[in-house]
């Protein structure tokens, strides 16, 4: 900032914005980076300190006691088995079905594929409501199944959307013919040239299908009846409940400590839930831009 | 098929009253001719170029022979085979696109190796067929590189590796320098005409490129609208075009209206032209009665003091191997260029006598669709 630039000296007016672009990306990267870093110190800080709001900057009276209370919870370590199952399962149907149908939607010489695409649009404006889908749910024999959360959404249209466009853009119709003129069919030009030359996009995909997963508790909480079942997130939060809200208990004093180590509990809860999420994601972070990007060019 | 192996043995091509027509956009029940009964031949071994402006129908003609657009009507013949019908894997093609076409993902040795990988072949001829082709092309030391690590005349021998490592019978190409600067363009014409002697296999060249097109073929075939306007040696079209499209299309040309035809037989024409009384060559398209205009090639006009002409010099530029001047000859706008330079202290305004090389002037009948 300020130093000459390909040895062009800039001008005040240049400084002044560069000066300003950096008070406001700092602002814009504190007001992300500290509720999280405030999350961390709170999961690790006496409860009363957080409550006091004397927890600002660093831990006070550090203590594991929440984290101590949340893995004390057998169900957590079954909920994180299932929520990786259903992540892993559920992100494997979606990625190929939404990687194979936006690659197919992208052929000129798919037929009727503008009419494809028109139903599939629709789809992402009008649904059917929560009530039919359980309906539908129920009637197909999937409620209390893991494929209840997996199925109902197996093809996101927007992510089916911004898989078609990168197909558009990055497989010419040229690279397709130089292969057919080999011998290559549909099938095997998909599986020997579309799917190395796309895996920006497979990761985009794997990212956007398999961190909705991991988030998801709605599903779980109108299709799931059995708990050894319920992923993660459900798991934590009859955690919370189970921490916070105890009818039984009349004493004041007794309440308010309860309420305070709800509070320690919710924090360490999000780590816990969080935390496999912000390890991948640094790694996964230019897929996620390239992704948002793909869609933002054309729809 | 390394160099200084025997060409393999090489088969023409036929097509045969080929129809090819596609709905119009804006006018329904209306149909555009991509190939409007074309008929042409190629010989064993002839590299033939179709050359015509952007919408000819060159590209749609060239794709029908690979087996990528189904013909409306008509046939192809490849050897003594029909192919119209059959896929473009069994039609024993090879293809260099205007984008070569390489796998991103794949280096240089997988892309031209891919082919014969698809035709179940052994390792070992494999690895030698690919070794011979990528010594032939001179990209050897590329072998491991991937596409995006070599410069674009590599990417296209690389292209054209692949696209004759397979030993097709017939090698298309698509417009495959246009995505190169002029001076590469001009040096690969050379190298894949070179090649193409070398492994002498029959080809099919399309571009809209009049320099290149005269450069690298045996036989330049002129597209206009769906059908064939002429077919001859880049020299034949040159000089005795057929009409004021070819002419316009192949080199420069002036087209000046004559005073008076008076007579047109046996591909000759008596005219007066520029108050002058001559004798010159007509196309034999040309009927009496019909409007004609004559060609006059700007290195057919000579300045010189003896000239008949008296000209006025409207503007000039120069070239380096020439002079180019528009001079105004009895009211009309004439570019003429000098190749001699021995005029070239002449200035913008002055009056000079030329002379036309009355041998070269042909008479021409009218294009009046003005598509040139």
């Amino acid at each position: 900032m300020g130093k000459k630039m390909n040895g062009i000296s800039r001008s005040r007016a240049d400084k002044a914005f560069d000066i300003l672009d950096y008070i406001l990306l700092t602002l814009a990267f504190l007001a992300v980076a500290y509720p999280l870093y405030f999350v961390v110190i709170a999961s690790v800080s006496d409860p009363v300190a957080v409550y006091e709001g004397r927890v600002i900057l660093y831990p006070i009276k550090p203590t594991l006691e929440g984290y101590a209370r949340i893995f004390s919870y057998e169900s957590l370590f079954t909920g994180y088995r299932n929520t990786l199952l259903y992540t892993v399962v559920g992100t494997t149907v979606n990625v190929v079905l939404t990687v194979t149908a936006g690659y197919a939607l992208s052929r000129k010489e798919l037929v009727g594929r503008n009419v494809m695409m028109m139903g599939v649009m629709f789809t992402m404006i009008f649904s059917g409501g929560m009530i039919p889908n359980y309906l539908l749910v129920r009637d197909l024999n999937l409620y209390n199944t893991m494929w209840a959360l997996i199925l109902p959404g197996a093809v996101s249209t927007w992510n089916l959307i911004v898989c078609r466009t990168f197909f558009q853009q990055t497989i010419p119709d040229e690279l397709k013919e130089a292969a057919e003129l080999d011998g290559c069919g549909d099938a095997s030009f998909f599986l020997r040239v579309v799917l190395p030359v796309s895996s920006a996009i497979i990761a985009v995909m794997v990212l956007f299908y398999a961190v909705s997963h991991w988030n998801s508790y709605y599903n779980a909480l109108l299709y799931l009846t059995s708990t050894n079942k319920y992923p993660l997130q459900l798991v934590l939060r009859n955690i919370l409940i189970v921490n916070t809200l105890d009818d039984m208990v009349n004493d004041v004093a007794t309440q308010a400590a309860q309420q305070r180590m709800g509070d320690l509990i919710k924090y360490g809860m999000i780590i816990v839930s969080s935390l496999p999420l912000l390890i991948l994601y640094p790694f996964m972070q230019k897929y996620f831009v390239q992704g948002v990007m793909i869609g933002a060019i054309k729809g | 098929m390394s160099e200084g192996q025997k060409k393999q043995e090489a088969v023409g091509v036929e097509i045969r009253d080929l129809v090819k027509t596609f709905p119009a956009y804006d006018q329904k029940n209306k149909e555009i001719y991509a190939a409007n009964h074309v008929t042409l031949s190629v010989k064993p071994g002839e590299m033939v170029t179709l050359l015509g402006p952007s919408g000819c129908g060159k590209t749609s003609l060239l794709r029908m022979v690979a087996g990528f657009l189904m013909p409306s009507s008509g046939e192809i013949y490849i050897g003594n085979r029909e192919v119209s019908k059959i896929p473009p894997n069994k039609r024993n093609v090879g293809m260099m696109f205007q984008s070569y076409a390489l796998f991103p993902h794949l280096s240089v040795y997988d892309n031209v190796a891919y082919g014969l990988k698809l035709k179940h072949m052994g390792k070992q001829e494999i690895h030698d067929r690919v070794r011979s082709i990528l010594q032939l092309m001179q990209i050897e030391d590329y072998a491991s590189r991937f596409p995006n690590e070599i410069s674009g005349g590599q990417q296209q021998r690389v292209a054209l590796a692949r696209a004759v490592v397979t030993e097709p019978s017939v090698l298309l190409f698509d417009e495959p320098l246009s995505n190169l600067d002029a001076k590469l363009r001009e040096y690969m014409r050379e190298e894949l005409r070179k090649i193409q002697k070398r492994v002498g296999i029959t080809s099919l060249y399309v571009t809209h490129d009049q320099s290149e097109a005269m450069a690298i073929s045996d036989k330049v075939i002129i597209m206009r609208s769906g059908t064939i306007e002429q077919t001859g040696t880049a020299m034949e079209i040159y000089a005795r075009p057929k009409n004021q499209f070819v002419a316009g299309f192949i080199g420069k040309a002036n087209f000046v209206q004559p005073d008076v035809i008076h007579s047109i037989s046996g591909g000759r024409a008596e005219i007066t032209l520029l108050g002058r009384r001559m004798m010159i060559e007509a196309s034999e398209e040309c009927r009496n009665g019909e409007r004609c205009v004559v060609m006059i090639r700007p290195e057919d006009i000579r300045i010189s003091p003896e000239g008949d002409l008296k000209a006025r010099i409207i503007s000039k530029a120069y070239f380096g191997q020439y002079i180019r001047h528009f001079l105004e000859i009895g009211g009309c706008e004439i570019e003429q260029m000098d190749f001699t330079q021995s005029n070239a202290a002449l200035q913008e305004g002055d009056e000079i006598a030329v002379s036309l090389v009355t041998d070269s002037l042909r008479l021409l009948p009218a294009d009046d669709n003005k598509e040139i």
